[in-house]
């Protein structure tokens, strides 16, 4: 084969694995938000921190990496808004049911979850601090709004 | 709860990160060895001497080093230790030992396949395993994300190896 051939397969090689990997990337820290709370609660109470007003939810599983880095970013969102946000970690292994009914495919799952046990939005995958800081911005304002119009 | 990823044992996830980086570069420098030679052609002899073939041997065995030995016991890890560790900071956090020795087991396999395809002279059989054995090693290092590792959790989720 020609030099040149061979430089273009293998920069092919290069370009592919690399736009394998921007596509992986893209999906990792992606959120949803859950549009309108649902009756019953989505989460058991003993999962969440009746203290705060939003629980931040990590689902973990065995043999995880990234659980640990979303472990760091989620406990120092909870650090930074002490009070108003906190942080729990549960196995998937020792929540099968849970993990079924809510639809967690891949480790870590984060649910951003209200003190009534209700799901304001999920991150799949380890996002970066600031994809959490605003998914925490956006729920303690809904969470803010809400309370302010049952006061009205 | 048992999530363990605190485990004294964790090691510093950059060191097979920056070991699955030189083995990428290998891995290119087969797959354009193996493009330049002759495609499989020769006899047996003639085929285990080429340049490309050698190198892929010698990634193998490497592999399976980390598989069987071990990716504590790597030698691209004590390289990671004595030249880069030093360098740079503390490690955010720490990662098990077994998903990244699962993964060298998975890059033994593959790039074993390569060798003896090679042998019994398949067209292109070096050049396909060493080019799925790049796009691995390719995404570990550059993107930190580790297919073999993945491969390994979903595994002993589904209960189909006990984690030792």
């Amino acid at each position: 084969m020609e030099p040149l051939q061979i430089a273009l397969i293998v920069g092919a090689l290069v370009v592919l694995a690399t736009l394998l990997g921007f596509a992986w990337q893209n999906k990792q820290g992606a959120v949803s938000r859950r549009a309108k709370p649902s009756l019953p609660a989505d989460v058991p109470l003993d999962l969440v921190d009746s203290t705060a007003v939003i629980t931040l939810l990590q689902f973990s599983g065995p043999f995880c990496s990234y659980c640990a880095a979303m472990r760091g970013v989620l406990g120092a969102a909870a650090a930074s808004s002490e009070g108003q946000v906190a942080h729990r970690e549960i196995d998937i292994t020792d929540y099968p049911e849970l993990t079924a009914s809510l639809k967690v495919s891949q480790t870590p799952t984060t649910f951003v979850v209200t003190r009534t046990g209700h799901i304001i939005s999920r991150i799949r995958g380890a996002a970066k601090p600031p994809v959490v800081a605003e998914e925490v911005h956006q729920a303690l304002t809904t969470r803010k709004a809400q309370s302010d119009e049952y006061l009205i | 709860m048992s999530t363990s990823s605190n485990s004294p044992a964790g090691i510093d996830p950059r060191s097979p990160r920056f070991g699955a980086g030189i083995t990428a570069i290998l891995l290119l420098i087969t797959i354009a060895l193996g493009l330049g030679a002759e495609a499989s052609g020769g006899t047996l002899s003639q085929r285990a001497l080429e340049p490309g073939f050698l190198l892929l041997a010698a990634i193998t065995a490497l592999f399976a080093w980390g598989a069987f030995a071990g990716v504590k016991r790597h030698p691209y890890g004590a390289i990671y230790k004595a030249v880069l560790r030093p360098r740079l900071g503390p490690p955010s956090y720490l990662e098990e030992p077994e998903p990244p020795t699962f993964a060298q087991l998975i890059g033994f396999l593959v790039s074993v396949t390569g060798v003896v395809l090679h042998l019994f002279g398949v067209p292109y059989g070096l050049v396909i395993a060493a080019g799925v054995a790049f796009i691995a090693a390719f995404l570990n290092s550059v993107f930190g994300l580790c297919l073999g590792c993945e491969m390994y959790a979903l595994l002993v989720r589904a209960r189909i190896i006990r984690p030792s």
